[in-house]
């Protein structure tokens, strides 16, 4: 069965203030979504909700065809289905980009030699500043690390938050071949201002419009 | 239903009062025989704030469990009583240990840990202040509540009575179970006071959860209000060109 | 902060012998003042760099919440490693019961560490973290600190600790079992 996400009446509400209202979308797998919109305008409050770091106001979401039910993503079940990517989310400065794929494989399980992991920041093109400590690192590539540590696990539900924020162009080239895997194993969550990588997703969200 | 509840017990509470004061004899031995009247006072405030601490964690797991607002505010109220109470049997026990052991207070046992307690619950109140989101404030208070309510059966039951600490304590003991604790009359006046103590706390928690239940109501009701005028939803869903759109778009959904 | 204490302590009682109560007192308050500033690197530190983002998603609650309390359990660990010779060394405790005095380390080592986990996952995420972390830990550490002390002090005195003991273990127990459960309700809100 493909997997589906379906998200009913979604709200979130800070204090007084409501982000978004009834927001109501479904993705299927080898589907990816582009949510753009103002700054301030919910975006990342959206894909924070998704993946389950800040529970909804009201409203469901579902991440349809994974295991035998269809399961609340907020279950911690749910957390190995899930790979997210954030320009603000933060890294542990005293770690090297090796040790965190090492610790991310580790939390969810997932065996992966030495010679994998290293082929995985490969891939990210980190692989020759594997051990130094990630504070030493540019602002692209600590986002390199972030979008690796995301797709380490090859997760049903791939949510990144504006990505390609202060990446190159290869970064941007890497972008697109992360989306392009993701298509053949499941879902992708693209939140972007940037309209060339509108065309990355198969619909577009508008949010604060 | 509130409303002749608190007059019943108003009634009561003067009634109480009267026999406490012109009923009761004074008790034969104690050093100021006089005072053991406050018994009617101390003893039914302390074992209700145990109850309404217990209910109030009870309701702050049911919230954990089923994530009811209202369980919340059930909650809340039942601590807030329970407070109460504990600040009263604090109060009537420094009398009575003013009059009885000469120092309204001596760090005796129970007075530690009732003051633990107090203190206790003090901080959970300063945890509900600090959090603004309703939904993250329920949660937060709600895992401490339960905490909370751990402790109680704890400091009230168990540390007065290890025998290492019992000893030092001056606080009369296991008065109630026994035979020749009470006489008639102290017997017949604590159990008046028990039902008479039960109405008040449970007139009291009931204004009080409603209060909690309609604050909730009107935040659900505000929330309805504003989805339909100020900010009906912010946003909209634009499809693209080059793909089928599967999303549905959902602006009437809310409200 | 823990090792100036005892040192300074045993300085200025130097050359007359502390009672066993005061020298069992000062025991936990040194550990207690050592596990405190630890305090700022368990929860705290991962919700203020945003790390603890890192942790929601890909980690299981029970999981964050084993991983930090194992990590203030090494830490009672190393600073009992460090404290307890330079007590025994500084103060000369006279007749100890060891058995006592171990059971007593242990069982409050335990309500320690998981007093000071739950509390540290509570206070993390909100607004004015420093006061409310002295305002929510004091009570709950206040019961266990009594029992400590006055079983350690029996433990000096090298009589039986099996009151305090029974106590101290209850309370350690119940907040070792409890903080997981709760932790997990309140994690992701």
């Amino acid at each position: 069965m493909p997997h589906r996400l379906v998200c009913e009446g979604l709200g979130k509400r800070f204090g007084d203030r409501w982000v978004f209202r009834g927001l109501s979308v479904e993705v299927s797998e080898g589907q990816s979504l582009v949510v753009s919109g103002a700054n301030g305008s919910g975006k990342s409050t959206f894909l924070r909700v998704v993946a389950g770091l800040t529970p909804v106001t009201e409203g469901e979401i579902r991440l349809q065809g994974v295991g035998d039910s269809e399961r609340v993503l907020r279950e911690h079940a749910m957390s190995k289905q899930v790979g997210w990517s954030a320009t603000d989310g933060a890294l542990y400065s005293a770690l090297s980009a090796l040790e965190h794929l090492r610790w991310w494989a580790a939390i969810h399980g997932a065996l992966l030699t030495e010679t994998e992991l290293r082929a995985h920041l490969a891939r990210f093109e980190l692989d020759s500043r594997a051990d130094d400590w990630t504070r030493t690192f540019s602002t692209g590539m600590r986002q390199r690390l972030r979008l690796a540590m995301a797709t380490l696990c090859q997760p049903r539900l791939l949510i990144l938050d504006e990505p390609t924020a202060g990446m190159d162009e290869a970064g941007k080239q890497l972008l697109t071949r992360v989306i392009d895997e993701q298509r053949t194993r499941g879902i992708t969550l693209l939140a972007t201002n940037q309209p060339d990588e509108y065309a990355l997703g198969d619909f577009r969200l508008v949010m604060g419009a | 239903m509130n409303k002749s509840l608190l007059w019943v017990v108003g009634a009561g509470m003067i009634g109480l009062v009267a026999l406490a004061f012109f009923w009761m004899p004074p008790a034969g031995d104690f050093v100021s025989p006089d005072s053991a009247r406050i018994i009617l006072f101390h003893v039914p405030a302390a074992i209700l704030c145990v109850v309404a601490f217990l209910a109030g964690g009870w309701f702050a797991w049911r919230f954990l469990k089923r994530r009811d607002p209202m369980d919340d505010a059930r909650s809340a109220a039942a601590n807030e009583v329970g407070f109460l109470l504990a600040i009263i049997t604090t109060t009537t026990g420094m009398v009575f240990a003013q009059q009885q052991w000469g120092a309204a207070w001596s760090w005796d046992p129970r007075q530690t840990s009732i003051l633990i307690q107090l203190l206790i619950y003090a901080a959970y109140f300063a945890l509900r202040g600090s959090l603004e989101d309703p939904r993250q404030r329920a949660s937060f208070s709600a895992g401490y509540a339960v905490f909370a309510a751990l402790t109680v059966p704890f400091l009230i039951f168990v540390l007065p009575r290890l025998p290492a600490i019992a000893n030092s304590s001056l606080h009369p003991k296991d008065t109630l179970w026994t035979r020749d604790g009470l006489d008639g009359y102290y017997r017949a006046g604590l159990y008046s006071a028990f039902v008479l103590y039960g109405m008040l706390s449970f007139a009291l928690y009931r204004m009080r959860a409603q209060i909690g239940c309609l604050e909730v109501s009107i935040r659900e009701l505000a929330d309805r209000f504003n989805a339909h005028h100020r900010d009906r939803v912010g946003w909209n869903l634009v499809v693209s060109d080059e793909a089928e759109p599967p999303a549905e778009g959902a602006a009437e959904k809310s409200g | 902060m823990a090792v100036v204490t005892v040192v300074a302590l045993g300085f200025a009682s130097l050359g007359q012998n502390l009672n066993e109560g005061l020298q069992a007192g000062l025991l936990w308050v040194a550990l207690l003042f050592g596990m405190s500033g630890a305090l700022a690197r368990g929860f705290l530190v991962e919700e203020e760099t945003g790390t603890a983002d890192l942790l929601r998603v890909g980690a299981t609650p029970s999981s964050v919440y084993a991983g930090k309390w194992l990590f203030h359990g090494s830490l009672f660990l190393v600073l009992s490693a460090i404290i307890l010779p330079l007590h025994a060394l500084f103060l000369k405790p006279g007749s100890v019961s060891a058995l006592g005095l171990g059971l007593m380390w242990l069982a409050g080592g335990l309500s320690l560490v998981s007093a000071l986990t739950f509390c540290g996952a509570l206070v993390a995420r909100t607004a004015v973290k420093g006061a409310l972390l002295a305002a929510l830990a004091f009570p709950v550490l206040l019961p266990m600190m009594l029992m400590a002390v006055s079983g350690t002090k029996t433990a000096f005195e090298g009589e039986s600790v099996w009151g305090a003991l029974q106590g101290l273990c209850g309370y350690g127990l119940m907040l070792t079992a409890g903080g997981p459960w709760i932790f997990e309700r309140f994690w992701r809100e």
